[in-house]
């Protein structure tokens, strides 16, 4: 069984004013335990709005949502409890931070959850900072002190530290410097190996997309465009330029090479895949010109 | 929730108010609602509804959104309402219980009164709906200028206005995102007492105010980049002129006004 289900899931925004937008159409998908899923779309594609469904900060106006095949909207006095099983990081999630230090601010997830042991608070909080990849003496600092690569993965740690079943991150690299990208996606890989979470991570890199997923998920329009495995949904270079979007810089190389008749496989996406690719190609080429002299 | 806040909100459209000079539009809004209440009789009060409606419907925005704007003050218009009903006596008495009298002339006026602040929303709100923030305090600060001659920086009012006016809708986006970030950390912003509630609004209001520090330097260092320096010496992109329609909307009131005055001379007065 999947561990999160949606059935055509619609949501409006603003109905019944001159500024109504449908911003959902009917999304039906299927997650199972400890996938990584990748969310592409273009702006205003509904990426937003599905992630904010999966954990009832939003109810659908038509469609159901099933965690653990149970209904999320069953006990609406329940909700809270979804959250803390579905973590959801916001964009831009350092403007949330709030308390005196990053320590308490890290804690007030937790103890929302009603975690009220001390000692048990403490293994979380530190378990989650180290996570999120924040030194020990950051912990006592208040949170607006700190860089603003180290703000956001306070923030993340915030998140990390209700333990969720569920991990999502709406663009948690957007505005950041490439090393600190790389620290936040090294970091949420490693959270994801060492936990066995689900995580589902929105992005408008296809790049990092292409490097950590197993699977992408394709919104187009309010619309689940795509959903499959990394390789194969990489493999539509122009069904994806369509509707607005590219594939990753090497998947494109390739796409090229075969263009000008190189024989090479297209369903490449990181840069290993790129080397083997190459090689195998030249191997080839030589003992094609070998036999031909 | 949130969204639901109708009043000053603008709603673009390309109708004949729409249109309006902004100046004209607050001159003859302001004419109607003195007159809302001067009117004195069945007459005259039946002569504005139907020239408010007539205006209602050349805006062409839906009465659903007139409606919504009434769904704030609903109660203050069925106490006063009430109020006035019990509190004034007639002649007239219909009913009688205990120390509750009601007469036909308190009828009267409290049906007058509930007209008159319905009025009074409906064409404010009118004037809102149809005029973008921008053109409004543009308005104003025209309006105002003879007041320059007592050291009123009119200019730097106006120009407080239209920043405090354009940055509503992005706190309340900003409030409503640090509201589900919260939420999402299991914040509970619904449950326990006034205490409760009022604690859960802390992780709230601190990055808000944060937020908006940021953005009031953000805007300033922007606006010294660009040389802002004041009112003295600058012009319009846009210069406000009085066209055609103007007049013609100037007039149109002006006799609406004036058919009122009239009216009430050949009925006598319902409201004292």
């Amino acid at each position: 069984m999947a561990l999160i289900e949606t059935q055509d899931l619609r949501f409006v925004y603003g109905k019944g004013t001159p500024f109504e937008k449908e911003a959902l159409k009917g999304a039906t998908l299927a997650i199972n335990q400890g996938e990584f899923i990748g969310v592409i779309g273009h702006t205003g594609s509904g990426k937003s709005t599905l992630v904010q469904m999966l954990n009832g900060l939003l109810k659908p106006d038509a469609g159901k949502v099933f965690l653990n095949g149970t209904d999320i909207w069953a006990k609406p006095k329940e909700i809270r409890k979804v959250r803390f099983e579905v973590g959801l990081v916001f964009q831009y999630p350092e403007y949330q931070l709030f308390e005196e230090t990053v320590y308490k601010d890290i804690a007030f997830g937790p103890t929302n959850k009603g975690i009220t042991d001390k000692d048990e608070l403490d293994a979380i909080v530190r378990r989650a900072a180290e996570f999120a990849g924040l030194k020990e003496s950051l912990l006592e600092k208040s949170p607006f002190d700190l860089s603003g690569g180290e703000k956001r993965r306070a923030a993340i740690a915030g998140v990390i530290a209700m333990e969720p079943k569920v991990l999502i991150l709406d663009e948690p690299t957007a505005g950041l410097d490439p090393k600190g990208r790389d620290r936040i996606l090294n970091q949420i890989r490693k959270y994801r190996e060492q936990t066995g979470s689900t995580v589902l991570l929105v992005s408008h890199s296809m790049e990092d997309i292409a490097r950590i997923a197993d699977r992408v998920l394709v919104m187009n329009h309010g619309n689940v465009e795509m959903f499959d495995t990394t390789e194969k949904v990489f493999q539509q270079g122009e069904h994806l330029a369509e509707i607005g979007l590219k594939v990753p810089q090497v998947t494109q190389i390739f796409l090229e090479l075969k263009k000008l008749g190189a024989d090479v496989d297209t369903g490449v996406y990181t840069m290993e895949q790129a080397k083997a690719g190459v090689l195998s190609y030249l191997r080839g080429s030589e003992t094609e010109g070998g036999s031909g002299a | 929730m949130i969204a639901d806040i109708t009043i000053g909100q603008f709603m673009p459209g390309k109708s004949f108010i729409h249109k309006l000079d902004p100046r004209m539009k607050i001159i003859v809004m302001s004419a109607l609602i003195v007159f809302v209440f001067l009117a004195k009789n069945m007459l005259s009060m039946g002569l504005m509804l139907g020239f408010v409606f007539l205006l209602m419907l050349l805006t062409r925005i839906s009465p659903v959104m007139y409606f919504r704007g009434l769904k704030a003050i609903w109660f203050l218009i069925l106490f006063t309402s009430v109020l006035n009903m019990l509190y004034v006596r007639g002649d007239t008495v219909l009913v009688k219980w205990g120390i509750f009298t009601i007469t036909k002339e308190g009828l009267w006026q409290s049906g007058f009164i509930a007209m008159r602040l319905v009025l009074v929303i409906v064409i404010s709100s009118m004037l809102t709906y149809t005029t973008s923030p921008t053109d409004l305090t543009a308005a104003i600060e025209r309006l105002l200028r003879p007041l320059n001659i007592f050291k009123v920086p009119v200019h730097e009012l106006a120009m407080m206005m239209t920043i405090a006016l354009r940055f509503i809708p992005t706190l309340l986006e900003e409030t409503e995102k640090i509201m589900n970030a919260q939420k999402a950390r299991g914040a509970d912003l619904e449950s326990g007492g006034m205490m409760k509630r009022a604690k859960a609004l802390i992780p709230i209001l601190i990055p808000l105010f944060i937020s908006s520090f940021r953005r009031a330097f953000e805007l300033a260092t922007a606006m010294d980049c660009r040389c802002y320096t004041g009112g003295a010496g600058r012009t319009r992109l846009n210069v406000l002129r009085y066209r055609f329609r103007d007049g013609f909307a100037f007039v149109m009131v002006a006799a609406v006004c004036a058919g009122m005055i009239y009216l009430n001379t050949l009925a006598p007065a319902l409201v004292h």
